[in-house]
Formats: structure tokens, sequence, C-alpha cells
């Protein structure tokens, strides 16, 4: 479990592009590559479906 | 040197005196007072940032120069600093993007639209077709070949006048449909705060709606061949009433032109007519002269189709000949114009046929 939680927040951490050299240390010694391919994959569907929701948002006020 | 001051001071201070504008056009409409209220706004952030950025750099450089004795500090990273450096400038992007997208919004809605209109970009005018209306005219320069050649002085509106402006009813929403008919224009009026693309294929939309009645001149702004800098944009905004009577009087123009095909003329009528239809819709390729532009444009002058037999000549005018800049001029002129330009043709510019053809014989 942890180890899933860890590869969220460093894949939130690419994603706003800042990271402390210590995470990314212990990420690669024992982060695993498969975890963090998944874990990349989910926050870039959660990505598009949030800036989705938000243009469904903003038509919303128009109408 | 005082002198020289002085006028040092006055030739900076003279165009922030005189009508000299560098800013962005505030325009005659909501929409486009909307767009320059948008842009002082994101404008003025930036100033800030611009201020409290450039200013702490600065600041830094002349507190902690070296001949102070500052010396560099060493350090890999600060999480705390790369974060706040980072989110601030998010959440000032984001907060810019919500009134940009409400400007946005209003822009692209084109819904319950009062006249909807069809604006084509040919090289090198453009048409106006009114959907509603059948009304269907295009607007050539109107600008006179000596002031372009510099044989006359240039008058304030040169470059920026047309044969056939278009024309709108002020307080009415006006919907554009935008395209193109060879090559991609652009659709731009500044003071509507409205530039589309003219694309072949493409229909962009956009609106207007003018408060004041005016006169508003615009330009093609997308490269689109040798007189791109030629085809300008003239909207004349009327009244509803003053647009209701410029509608019936289209309407009764068209009905005395369909009545002027029928009728016979003669070679001078069609001569002076037909000279007329030339200099503006054949001349800036053929040239004044009938010379036209060697390895360009074939020269009218002793051309084997303008002095050979009719039915070719009118033919390649009214279909042109595809794959060529000579375009097909079936929906640009009447039977009356293309008659005339034919005749004027074979009787003008240096040829002397003495044939001359009928606008009850031109089937276009
Ligand atoms: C955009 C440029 C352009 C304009 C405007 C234009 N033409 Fe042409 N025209 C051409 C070109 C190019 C050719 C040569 C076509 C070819 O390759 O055979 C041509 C050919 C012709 C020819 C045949 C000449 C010959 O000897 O081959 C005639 C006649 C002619 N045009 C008449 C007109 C008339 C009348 C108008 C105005 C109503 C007009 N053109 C406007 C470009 C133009
Ligand atoms: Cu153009």
């Amino acid at each position: 479990m942890k180890i899933w939680v860890l590869a969220i927040c460093s894949v939130m951490a690419s994603f706003l592009g800042v990271q402390s050299n210590a995470n990314r240390e212990r990420d690669f010694e024992h982060g695993r590559f498969s975890v963090f391919v998944v874990a990349g994959l989910l926050m870039t569907l959660i990505f598009l479906l949030s800036v989705y929701g938000l243009v469904q948002l903003a038509m919303m006020y128009v109408q | 040197m005082t002198k020289a001051i002085t006028l040092a001071i006055s030739l900076i201070a003279a165009p922030a005196s005189a009508d000299w504008q560098i800013n962005m056009n505030q325009g005659v409409t909501a929409l486009s007072r909307e767009i320059f209220d948008l842009h002082m706004l994101i404008f003025w952030i930036c100033v800030v940032i611009g201020v409290a950025v450039f200013g702490v750099m600065f600041y830094s450089i002349f507190k902690f120069r070296k001949s102070k004795g500052a010396v560099a500090e060493h350090w890999h990273e600060n999480t705390t600093v790369e974060v706040v450096w980072t989110v601030i400038p998010s959440i000032i992007l984001i907060a810019m993007a919500i009134p940009a997208t409400a400007t946005l919004m209003d822009m692209y809605d084109t819904s319950e639209a009062d006249v909807e209109i069809q604006v084509t970009g040919h090289q090198w005018k453009w048409r106006y077709q009114y959907l509603d209306e059948d009304i269907d005219f295009f607007s050539n320069l109107a600008t006179s070949r000596q002031e372009i050649t510099n044989e006359a002085a240039k008058n304030p509106n040169y470059l920026l006048e047309v044969d056939n402006p278009l024309v709108i009813p002020a307080n009415k929403k006006v919907r554009f449909l935008i395209t193109a008919n060879d090559v991609i224009h652009s659709w731009w009026v500044p003071h509507f705060a409205v530039k589309k693309d003219a694309i072949p294929g493409f229909i962009n939309e956009s609106w207007v709606k003018v408060e004041e009645p005016g006169v508003y001149r615009g330009q093609c702004t997308e490269l689109c061949g040798k007189d791109h800098g030629f085809m300008p944009i003239v909207v004349e905004v009327k009244s509803e009433a003053d647009y209701q009577q410029w509608v019936s009087d289209q309407r009764a123009m068209k009905l005395a032109m369909a009545g002027e095909a029928s009728k016979e003329f003669s070679m001078n009528e069609l001569v002076a007519k037909g000279e007329g239809v030339y200099n503006t819709a054949c001349a800036g390729c053929h040239q004044p002269n009938g010379q036209g532009i060697p390895g360009a444009f074939p020269a009218i002058t002793g051309s084997t189709i303008a002095t050979g037999a009719i039915d070719t000549h009118v033919d390649i005018i009214i279909n042109g000949k595809s794959g060529t800049a000579m375009q097909a001029f079936r929906e640009q002129l009447s039977a009356v114009d293309i008659a005339a330009v034919v005749t004027y043709q074979r009787n003008a510019l240096g040829n002397s046929v003495g044939d001359l053809v009928q606008p009850n014989t031109i089937k276009n």
C-alpha cells in the first residue's frame, strides 16, 4: 500500500515539476517501475477528466 | 545644447500629445470593449509581475555585488521555494483564465443572430452574400491606379476604400460565416475586434453588434498573393431604417440590372462601360494598359484570344481557365459587365477587332 501512496505523491510532484533529491533517491532505491507506470497513467487520466469537468462547468455558466 | 535638449524633448513629447496611439483599439462594440478590458487587466498583471521580479533581481544584483564583498552561497535545492515559485504563477495563470474564458465564450456565441452574411475571400476581393436577403455582391478596391503609382496625391483612406461596402444594421447581431474561394485570407476589422481566417473548404464564424452607425475599415490579414494589400474591407453600419432602405434599393437595383441585360447596347456604350469593369476587375493582373506582366499574366493587347473568335473570348471570362490565376467571372460580373469588358478588350487597349457582344447572348 505504502509503495502506491509514495508513487502517486512522486507523480504529483512530477506534474508540478518540483521534487526533492531525498525523495528521488528513495524512489530509485525502493520504488518499482510498473507501479510508477500505472500511477502515472492513473494520474494522467484524473488530470484529463478534471480538465474535461472544468470545461463542462464553464459551459454550464453560459447556457 | 539647450536647443538640442528642447528638440529632443519635443520629439518625445510630440507623438504623445498628438493623435498617436500604440495601444490596442477599444473598438465600437460591447464585445470589443470587453476584449480591450481583458487585455488591459492582463497587461497590468504582467506589469506588476515584471516590476516585482525585475525589482528583486536588480536589487539583489546591486545589494550583493562582488565589490561589496558578497560571496555566493552553494546549495543544491530548496523544495519550499521551488514549490512557492511554481504554485504562485500557476494560481495567477488560472485566475487570468477565468475572465479570459468568459470573454472567449462571448466571442464564440454566434447564436440568435438577426442578420447572417457569408464572407468569402477571393484573390483579391471580398464577396458578401446576405443569406436571408438574396443580396450578393463583390467588394473591390476603389483606390485609383494614379494614387497607387504616385501619379496623384494619396487620399486619407488610401487602400482602405471599396466600390461596394458591406452594409449592416446598427444594434443588431450580425453573424459572419467566413470562408475563401482560392487561398487562405483573413477578414479583419480592428474596430470590431474581429479577425477570422478565411479558409477554403472551412467556414469560420464570428459576430458583431455595432451600436453606432458609421464607417469602419479593415484589411485582409493573411498574406494571400500579389494584391494582398489591395483587398480592403469597408463596413457601413446604418440605422435600422437606413438599412431597410438600402436592402430595398439593392432589390430594385437587381431588377433594373435584369432589365438591362435584355437591352441592346451600342459599341460606344459597351466600350465605355467595359473600361470601368476592366479597371476594377482585370487591370490588377492584365495591367491598365493591357500589356500584362510577362511570365505571369498575358497581355490583352494583341492576344490571340482577345482578337480571335468572340465565343472563346467570352468563354474564358465566364469560366476562367482552371489551374491558372484566370478565374471564372461568372458569379462576379453581370451579363452586361461581361459583354462590356469583352467588347472593351476587343476594341481598346490597342486592339481593334470591330465586333461586339450583346448581354442577352451571354449565358452565365
Ligand atoms: C488574378 C489575375 C487575373 C485577373 C484578375 C484576370 N485575369 Fe485574365 N488571365 C489571367 C491569367 C494568368 C491568364 C492566362 C491563363 C492561361 O494560362 O492561359 C489570363 C488570360 C486571359 C485571357 C486570354 C489571354 C490569352 O491570350 O491567353 C483573357 C481574354 C482574359 N484573361 C481576360 C480577362 C478579363 C476580361 C478579366 C477581368 C474581368 C481578367 N482576365 C482578369 C489572370 C487574370
Ligand atoms: Cu487576402
